[in-house]
């Protein structure tokens, strides 16, 4: 008895609001696997329109893309690796995008596999490219960077990639 | 877009491979800074069974080779699998002409090598860091044994060198220890007051360290046939304490200490009865080896035989029995080591293209992971602020 009349309760929805305005509107048991989102909740926020102001909508999107698939009863462990896989095929800018938005969520799940994306596809970058993607400006004079340079030559040896992504 | 917070930098770059981590200190002097603090060498280290790449096989020229390059070489733990492994060529900071360096201690990745007593040293491999310990004499060396062991100190998050001077039938008595126990942290030497009433019988074999202590194979006496106890020193408390061993079933074994899959774990080698060789040595041939795990550590009844080898191959016995393989510190890597290197040996038998033969070297299996320099290399240096 109890199972059924669990199932005909109405599901909580909560709405999420990107920081350009754009409204969401989310399950509440899919959007608390954001600890930040669930602490809101049980703050008793969730009545209100939840604003993440640090959160694009593009990026809000993948965001919930990822909170439904992995909330999803229905999909075994395989189609979520291969749905992770397929997640992070984007450019790194944008999964860095979705990296701050899952620390400002505290997503950790979703934090994990997008600083193990970025972390695979800066492997064997060159210096130079990694300033560019992470949009970094270098504040070291020539020599100071050749010193550093010099303190482990064999990590500036080999067949490192100058691509940007 | 605004660079990204340095917390999620270090999410990123503690999951890279340590030569890429390397490259990364000079993108900017927030990355420097980050990446040589010890926060970041410990998220790093926390990283590194994950990622496989850390994972290194260091060997060392002997002089079976036939000449005295004196080189230690890395290896990654994924070639082993491969049929032609390329080792790379480590720069030894201890090299000497007059010396081996040896190794003599081994903990996240961080090595204890030394030329003589008195010239040890701590060698962080993958980064090439280097520093060389304060010389401590010691008394009357003619007469004693000494032992060596290196782990670090999680309670006082510390590294810690011990070492043991063992002497025999002095007029102290029977059997005496000194006990010294170098702090990275002090960088000094000092004395333990606890007595060590145990004699460290392995005179090649550094302390196996495991959950903050050093274990040897002890006696407790001085008598024939000497006990294979096994005794733990604590590095935080700084006394020692028996552990449970394994089941012992015959006088002619010797017993090794090692690391499997985060177990204690023992090789025993049953060895034939001496014999001279066509050249007039005396010889002997390895009869089988047993290997066993304390799958529970301090629970005697966990001891578990997992493995047994008949008549082996002379070139496994000897890597297997003598203090020439070590620390494999890893769950996930150390099936593939037993099989890996077993399998290696074999094939080199049939394969004599391989460019590195194993059996003459002595191997060292470490996680070769960043370690904590600025807690030992307060000369490392730092960079200035452009004003």
């Amino acid at each position: 008895m109890a199972e059924a009349a669990s199932s005909t309760i109405e599901k909580n929805n909560l709405t999420l609001k990107s920081s350009y305005g754009d409204e969401f509107v989310l399950e509440e048991s899919i959007a608390i696997q954001s600890v930040t989102i669930k602490n809101m909740v049980e703050d008793g926020c969730s009545s209100s329109v939840i604003p993440l102001s640090k959160v694009d909508t593009g990026t809000l999107i993948k965001v919930i893309e990822y909170m439904k698939m992995h909330s999803s009863t229905s999909s075994n462990e395989e189609e979520i690796q291969n749905f992770d896989k397929e997640f992070v095929r984007i450019s790194i800018k944008t999964i860095l995008n979705i990296l701050e938005a899952a620390n400002f969520l505290d997503i950790r799940s979703l934090l994990d596999l997008c600083a193990e994306a970025v972390a695979n596809r800066i492997k064997n970058k060159t210096p130079e490219v990694v300033r560019k993607i992470f949009n970094i400006t270098s504040d070291f004079t020539p020599e100071e960077e050749a010193e550093i340079r010099n303190e482990t030559p064999w990590a500036f040896e080999g067949d490192l990639d100058h691509s940007l992504d | 877009m605004s660079p990204i917070s340095l917390d999620l930098v270090a999410e990123i770059l503690c999951r890279l491979p340590v030569d890429c981590v390397l490259c990364c200190r000079c993108v900017s002097k927030s990355w420097f800074a980050l990446i040589d603090s010890p926060e970041f060498a410990k998220l790093h280290l926390k990283h590194s069974p994950k990622t496989n790449s850390n994972f290194w096989v260091l060997l060392r020229e002997t002089e079976y080779f036939g000449y005295k390059k004196r080189c230690f070489y890395s290896l990654n733990i994924d070639s082993l699998n491969s049929r032609v492994v390329t080792p790379n060529e480590l720069t030894n900071p201890l090299r000497s002409s007059d010396f081996d360096t040896k190794i003599i201690g081994c903990c996240n990745g961080l090595l204890l090598i030394s030329n003589t007593v008195y010239e040890i040293g701590l060698w962080n491999p993958s980064t090439g860091k280097y520093k060389k310990l304060p010389v401590l004499s010691v008394d009357r060396e003619e007469d004693g044994h000494i032992r060596f062991g290196f782990g670090y100190d999680v309670v006082n998050n510390d590294y810690k060198v011990v070492r043991i001077v063992q002497f025999v039938g002095t007029e102290k008595g029977p059997l005496c220890s000194d006990v010294k126990v170098y702090s990275l942290k002090s960088n000094s030497w000092k004395g333990v007051d606890k007595e060590f009433p145990y004699y460290v019988r392995n005179k090649e074999e550094p302390g196996t360290y495991l959950n903050g202590a050093l274990h040897w194979v002890v006696s407790s006496e001085i008598k024939i046939p000497l006990q294979q106890l096994i005794v733990a020193f604590d590095l935080e408390t700084e006394t020692c304490r028996i552990v449970p061993h394994p089941p012992y079933t015959n006088e002619r074994l010797s017993v090794k200490l090692e690391v499997l899959g985060g177990c204690l774990c023992t090789f025993h080698s049953f060895w034939d009865d001496f014999f001279y060789d066509e050249w007039g040595n005396l010889d002997r041939g390895l009869d089988h080896m047993d290997i066993w795990v304390m799958k529970e550590y301090g629970v005697k009844d966990s001891w578990t035989k997992i493995m047994s080898i008949e008549r082996p191959d002379k070139d496994i016995g000897r890597l297997f029995s003598h203090s020439h393989i070590l620390t494999v510190e890893r769950k996930f890597c150390w099936n593939k080591i037993i099989n890996g290197l077993y399998g290696q040996v074999l094939r080199m038998e049939t394969q004599r293209s391989l460019i590195l033969n194993l059996a003459y070297y002595t191997a060292f299996y470490t996680s070769i992971v960043m370690s904590i320099w600025e807690a030992w290399f307060s000369s490392v240096p730092v960079m200035t602020q452009v004003t």
